[in-house]
């Protein structure tokens, strides 16, 4: 039964990648990106954190160094994992301060996003679609509530 | 308490093992210069092999497109054509009616001299006036008569606006206007609402035979155009003075052809 349910949340889990991928193919603008599959990784590592994310996060990543990147097998999964990891750590560990999600988020998306790190534009890229993706995550929060 | 603070720091232990795990991949994957990686991009094919036959279905479907695109384009222009003979046809029923409402006036003698300004009622106001179209805008001006479509004379205008006018009509008892008949008696009309009253002013040639009352430029009116049929007045001659009483029949709707002539 863990078993399928593993298998069903990493086919979750790719298809939102891949979603992501095309969604940022799709429109096509270059100054920011739109990151659905960060929002999985932080809304499961916030709200949800369990080793059950673990198969599902480490598939996802497999596939995208396989089929839609140049890296060595591996880097994405490691990369999502850190994500994760540090999303729910930062979360947790501040959360005296009241803008806590927002910064375990830029923490988060800054670690999402590391690979990019070295491209010239990265700080207005990094800050538009930081407030981007945050916007979609506060108003999924808003219309949702807490329901996963 | 203990367990809630050990158990974050506890769950993180398979993420790091897994961290470590596909570390390993990385290393195998890098010494063996991307085998494992490129495995499935390899062996995966995400073309289409196309057949020759295939290219026949291609070509089907390109004509197919293309026909598409002409029925598009060609729907396109119909409609574009559509509706441009409908505001053919809207201006064309607008004709006809303007043209219906020039066919009985165009019978009345020398209208030919005149140009005629069409208009109609707008409404009547609360003192009993009643509004028509064009005002000093058609270059309009106080005392101009005002004809119906058999080419009588309806009123004058009292007042004039920038788009619409006051008409005094028979049906104000302020209504007043100086006439002649076909010997040059001059006459003078009144109302008192729902009444004409018609008094002679100067009788030089007073016969029976007037047929109708007339307006004329002496007056300075835009020209000779009939208010009254007198054929079936009997008029009351006292003192080389003659008197009428006329019932005004003439009921003014929303459809009342109204014209304003102007001398060409």
């Amino acid at each position: 039964m863990t078993f399928f349910r593993n298998i069903l949340r990493s086919i979750y889990f790719v298809a939102v990648l891949f979603f992501e991928t095309l969604i940022n193919f799709l429109t096509g603008i270059d100054w920011m990106v739109i990151s659905p599959f960060f929002l999985l990784i932080y809304y499961i590592s916030v709200k949800s954190f369990s080793n059950n994310n673990i198969i599902p996060l480490v598939i996802s990543g497999l596939s995208y160094d396989i089929f839609l990147s140049e890296n060595y097998l591996g880097v994405y999964s490691i990369l999502f994992l850190i994500v994760a990891i540090v999303s729910n750590y930062i979360q947790k560990r501040v959360q005296s301060v009241s803008y806590q999600e927002f910064l375990s988020f830029t923490f988060g998306f800054l670690i999402y996003n590391t690979i990019n790190l070295l491209e010239t534009d990265f700080v207005s890229f990094f800050i538009s679609s930081l407030l981007i993706n945050y916007l979609i995550y506060f108003f999924y929060q808003r219309t949702l509530g807490n329901r996963v | 308490m203990l367990k809630t603070e050990a158990l974050p720091k506890r769950s993180y232990v398979l993420y790091i093992l897994f961290i470590l795990l596909s570390s390993l991949l990385i290393l195998i994957d890098y010494f063996s210069n991307k085998e494992l990686s490129s495995y499935f991009p390899n062996s995966v094919n995400f073309e289409i092999e196309i057949e020759n036959s295939d290219f026949t279905i291609l070509q089907r479907f390109n004509t197919l497109f293309e026909q598409r695109a002409q029925l598009i384009s060609e729907n396109i222009r119909l409609e574009q054509e559509i509706q441009d003979l409908r505001s053919l046809e809207i201006e064309n029923r607008e004709l006809q009616l303007q043209i219906e409402s020039y066919e009985l006036i165009s019978t009345v003698p020398n209208i030919q001299n005149f140009e005629l300004l069409a208009s109609g009622f707008i409404t009547k106001n609360l003192n009993l006036e009643y509004l028509i179209y064009g005002g000093t805008n058609q270059q309009l001006k106080v005392g101009d008569l005002v004809i119906n479509e058999k080419g009588f004379v309806v009123g004058y205008l009292r007042e004039v606006f920038y788009s619409y006018s006051i008409l005094e009509s028979p049906y104000s008892s302020d209504f007043n206007l100086e006439v002649m008949d076909k010997y040059n008696n001059t006459y003078l009309i009144t109302s008192n609402g729902s009444e004409m009253i018609i008094s002679s002013i100067l009788l030089d040639n007073f016969k029976n035979d007037i047929d109708f009352l007339y307006t004329d430029i002496s007056f300075n009116h835009s020209g000779k155009f009939p208010v009254v049929d007198t054929r079936l007045i009997n008029f009351e001659y006292q003192n080389n003075q003659i008197n009428a009483v006329v019932e005004i029949l003439e009921n003014f709707t929303f459809n009342t052809k109204l014209f304003i002539p102007k001398f060409k």
